[in-house]
C-alpha cells in the first residue's frame, strides 16, 4: 500500500516535471513606471530616445519626461495610453519583461521607425561580423535592389521576399540591432554605396550556388563578393 | 527491502515511459497540428497572392486593349492611370509569392517598367500630348505580352501548379525551369520612354565625369588630397556603376578611412572615415552656421567652387548636409555633394560625391518666359509664400527644368512648390517635416 502510493506520487512527479518541459511557463511581467529607478528604465529611455519619441536624458529614472514619452509611444503604436511600461508596451518596445533586450519571434512591426529600423535589422542579421563599411555595404545592396526594376518596389519588400535573405527563414532578422548597424542603415539611407551600385553579394567560402559564381565580382569587402 | 525496489522498478519503469509515451504522443500531435495550420495558412497567403496577381493582369489585359480605342485625353489618361495602379499592385503581389530570382526578374521588371512608361504617357496627356505613333506601337506591343502573361499564369492556377512552400536563399538565385528554346521564350520588348525605371536610366552613365583614365597611383595621390596625413593603401577596384579605385587606412588621428577615387578622370567619389563619437545633438543656429561654413570652406578647398547647402541632417554625433552646385544663380539640385561634418570638432569625415558626378556638366539653361510675379499667382492661395528662388530641379534622370521655388506655410506645416519658369506648370509639391534630427522632404 504503501510502495503504491510512493509510485503514485513518483510518477505524478514525472508527469509534472513532463509537463514542466513542454509548457513553459510564462513569466509575470514587472511594470515601469512613474518613479522607477534602475537599468530596464534606462534601456526602455534610450529605446524611444532612438526612435524619437524621448529627448530628455538616459538617467535610469522613470520621471514625468520618460511618461509623457511612453504615453507618446503608447499613442502612436496604438496602445492603451496610462504612461505605464507594462507587458503590452514592452512587447511593442522589443523588450522583454525584465528590461533586457528580447529576441521576439512574432513580428514587433509596431516598433521603430519603419524602413530604417527593418534595415539595421537586415544588416545585424547578415553581416555584424563585418567592418563598418562591409555593413553599410549590405544595407546599400537593399537599397540598390529597391531602385531597380528587378526587384520589389519597398525595403519591406526587398527584405521579405521568400529566400531573398536566409536571415529572414531563420528568424534573425528579428535580433536586436546594435548601434553600429542603426548607423550603417542610416548612412547607406542618406546615400553612402561602398558597393558602387550592386545588387548581389555573397560569401565565396559559403556559397556553392552556379549563378552567382559565375558572374564577375565587381568588389570584395570582407567576407563578402559583390555584383551587379 | 531489496526485492521490493527491484519490483517497484519492475513495475514503475515501464509504467513511466508508457505515459511518457503517451504524453509526448499527445504533444507531437499537437503539434502536428500546429505545423498543419501554418501551413496551411502560409499557402493559402501564397495563393491569395497569385489569384491577385492573376486578376491583376487580366484587368490590365482589359486596360490595354481599350486604349488601342481611347481616342480622347480624357479616357487615355484614365485608362493609363489604371495601368500604372495595376502595375504597383502586381509587383507588390509577385514580392509575396515565392519564386526564384532568376526565373522571375525579367516578369518583375516588365510589369515595373509597364506602370512608369504609362505614369510617364499619362503625365504628357494630362498636359495637352495625344500618345505619339511610337507609343501606340509600344501600347500595343505591351498588350500582347500581357496576353501571354495572363494566360500563363490561369493555366497555373488551372493546374493547381501554384508555389506551395517557402523558398531558401539557394533557390531563391537557382533557375527552376530548363532554359526554353527560343521560340516558345516569351520575348519582353524594351521599351522606349524616359522614366525612373527605363531601360535608358538605369543604364545611364556617369555624365559629369570627364578625362582620361587615371592609375592607380594618381588615384591615391588624389585620395591623400582629401585625406591629408592618413596612411593609405589600395583596398581594391571597384568596376561598378562608376569604376573606381577603393582605398584604406587610417588618419593621422588613428582614425579607420576609406577612400574611393574614380577611375576616369580621377575624381572623388566618397570619402568616410570614423566620428570623434560624440554624442552633441543638434547645435543652435549659430553652431548650424559654422558647420555649413566648415563644409563650404572645404569644398572650395577641393575646387567646387560655387555651392549652396540646401539640407541638414543631424546624428549619431555628426551633420550630414547636402550642398547643390549653383550656375548663374539657379540651384542645381541634381549636383550634389553631400558632406559629413562632426559637430564637436568640425572637421569633414565623409564626402559623397556621386550624384555630383553622374550629373555635373554646364547646364543649357532656358530663359523664364513668366516672371516671379506670374508664377506667384498660380501658387495655391492656401500657401503663405516665405521665399522663391530660381531651381533646375531632375524631374527624371534625363529631364530637368528651370522652376521657381516656393517656400512657405500652410497653418504650420512648411511645403515646397515648383513652377516651371517655362510652360508655368506645377511640377512638384514637397512637404516639409520637421524633426529632432533635421527636415525631412517628402
Amino acid at each position: 500500500m504503501q510502495n503504491r502510493k510512493r509510485y503514485t506520487a513518483l510518477i505524478a512527479a514525472v508527469i509534472v516535471l513532463l509537463m514542466l518541459v513542454i509548457e513553459p511557463i510564462a513569466a509575470d511581467a514587472a511594470v515601469l513606471k512613474y518613479g522607477s529607478r534602475g537599468e530596464a528604465v534606462r534601456t526602455v529611455q534610450s529605446k524611444l530616445k532612438r526612435w524619437g519619441y524621448y529627448s530628455g536624458s538616459v538617467d535610469g529614472i522613470f520621471g514625468s519626461g520618460t511618461k509623457s514619452a511612453v504615453m507618446y509611444f503608447q499613442r502612436t503604436n496604438g496602445l492603451t495610453v496610462d504612461g505605464m511600461v507594462g507587458p503590452q508596451t514592452s512587447k511593442a518596445l522589443g523588450l522583454s519583461s525584465d528590461g533586457s533586450v528580447a529576441v521576439s519571434g512574432s513580428s514587433s512591426g509596431s516598433s521603430g521607425s519603419g524602413d530604417l529600423y527593418l534595415l539595421a535589422r537586415l544588416v545585424y542579421g547578415e553581416a555584424r561580423g563585418e567592418s563598418y563599411k562591409g555593413q553599410v555595404a549590405v544595407a546599400a545592396v537593399v537599397l540598390n535592389r529597391v531602385k531597380s526594376s528587378s526587384f520589389p518596389n519597398s525595403v519591406s519588400g526587398v527584405i521579405y521576399q521568400s529566400g531573398a535573405f536566409s536571415v529572414v527563414a531563420d528568424g534573425q532578422i528579428n535580433l536586436e540591432p546594435d548601434e553600429t548597424a542603426l548607423k550603417a542603415a542610416k548612412d547607406a539611407m542618406n546615400g553612402w554605396d561602398p558597393t558602387n551600385g550592386c545588387l548581389y553579394y555573397y560569401n565565396p567560402s559559403k556559397t556553392t550556388n552556379k549563378w552567382m559564381l559565375s558572374k564577375p565580382v565587381v568588389l570584395t569587402i570582407g567576407s563578402h563578393a559583390f555584383f551587379r | 527491502m531489496n526485492k521490493k525496489i527491484k519490483k517497484i522498478l519492475a513495475i514503475g519503469v515501464p509504467i513511466l515511459l508508457f505515459t511518457a509515451l503517451i504524453i509526448s504522443s499527445f504533444w507531437g500531435f499537437g503539434q502536428k497540428a500546429l505545423a498543419d495550420t501554418y501551413r496551411e495558412s502560409t499557402r493559402a497567403s501564397y495563393k491569395r497572392a497569385f489569384i491577385e496577381l492573376s486578376e491583376n493582369l487580366d484587368e490590365m489585359e482589359a486596360t490595354l486593349s481599350k486604349l488601342t480605342v481611347a481616342g480622347s485625353k480624357y479616357q487615355t489618361a484614365l485608362l493609363l492611370d489604371d495601368i500604372w495602379r495595376l502595375s504597383g499592385a502586381s509587383v507588390t503581389v509577385m514580392a509575396q509569392i515565392p519564386s526564384s530570382h532568376i526565373d522571375t526578374y525579367e516578369l518583375n521588371s516588365f510589369v515595373v517598367r509597364c506602370g512608369d512608361y504609362a505614369r510617364e504617357l499619362m503625365k504628357s496627356v494630362i498636359s495637352g500630348k495625344m500618345p505619339s505613333e511610337r507609343d501606340v506601337e509600344q501600347l500595343a506591343q505591351l498588350h500582347n505580352v500581357c496576353i501571354k502573361l495572363r494566360d500563363d499564369v490561369s493555366a497555373k492556377i488551372a493546374s493547381e501548379s501554384i508555389p506551395s512552400e517557402p523558398i531558401t536563399n539557394e533557390e531563391y538565385f537557382t533557375a527552376s525551369q530548363a532554359p526554353k528554346d527560343n521560340d516558345s521564350e516569351l520575348k519582353f520588348p524594351t521599351l522606349i520612354y524616359d522614366g525612373a525605371f527605363s531601360e535608358s536610366n538605369e543604364r545611364a552613365e556617369a555624365r559629369g565625369l570627364t578625362g582620361s583614365d587615371v592609375s592607380a597611383d594618381e588615384a591615391l595621390q588624389k585620395a591623400l588630397e582629401y585625406a591629408q596625413g592618413a596612411t593609405l593603401s589600395l583596398a581594391g577596384e571597384s568596376n561598378g556603376s562608376i569604376p573606381a579605385y577603393d582605398f584604406s587606412g587610417t588618419t593621422s588621428a588613428g582614425m579607420d578611412i576609406d577612400v574611393s577615387v574614380t577611375k576616369t578622370g580621377g575624381k572623388l567619389l566618397w570619402l568616410m572615415s570614423s566620428s570623434s563619437g560624440g554624442e552633441s545633438q543638434r547645435p543652435d543656429e549659430d553652431g548650424a552656421a559654422k558647420l555649413r561654413d566648415a563644409g563650404l570652406e572645404y569644398l572650395s578647398a577641393h575646387g567646387y567652387g560655387s555651392m549652396t547647402s540646401t539640407y541638414a541632417q543631424y546624428y549619431a554625433g555628426c551633420v550630414l548636409i547636402n550642398y547643390a552646385a549653383m550656375q548663374d544663380d539657379v540651384i542645381l539640385y541634381s549636383d550634389l555633394v553631400k558632406l559629413w561634418i562632426d559637430i564637436d570638432t568640425g572637421e569633414i569625415i565623409g564626402v559623397d560625391a556621386r550624384n555630383y558626378l553622374f550629373s555635373h556638366i554646364v547646364r543649357d539653361l532656358p530663359e523664364p518666359e513668366i516672371s516671379e510675379g506670374e508664377a506667384r499667382e498660380m501658387v495655391s492661395k492656401n500657401l503663405s509664400v516665405e521665399s522663391i528662388k530660381l531651381a533646375y530641379i531632375p524631374l527624371t534622370i534625363q529631364t530637368e527644368r528651370l522652376c521657381y521655388e516656393f517656400k512657405g506655410k500652410c497653418g504650420e506645416q512648411s511645403y515646397i512648390i515648383y513652377i516651371d519658369a517655362v510652360s508655368g506648370e506645377e511640377c512638384k509639391i514637397f512637404k516639409i517635416i520637421d524633426s529632432d534630427q533635421g527636415q525631412l522632404v517628402i
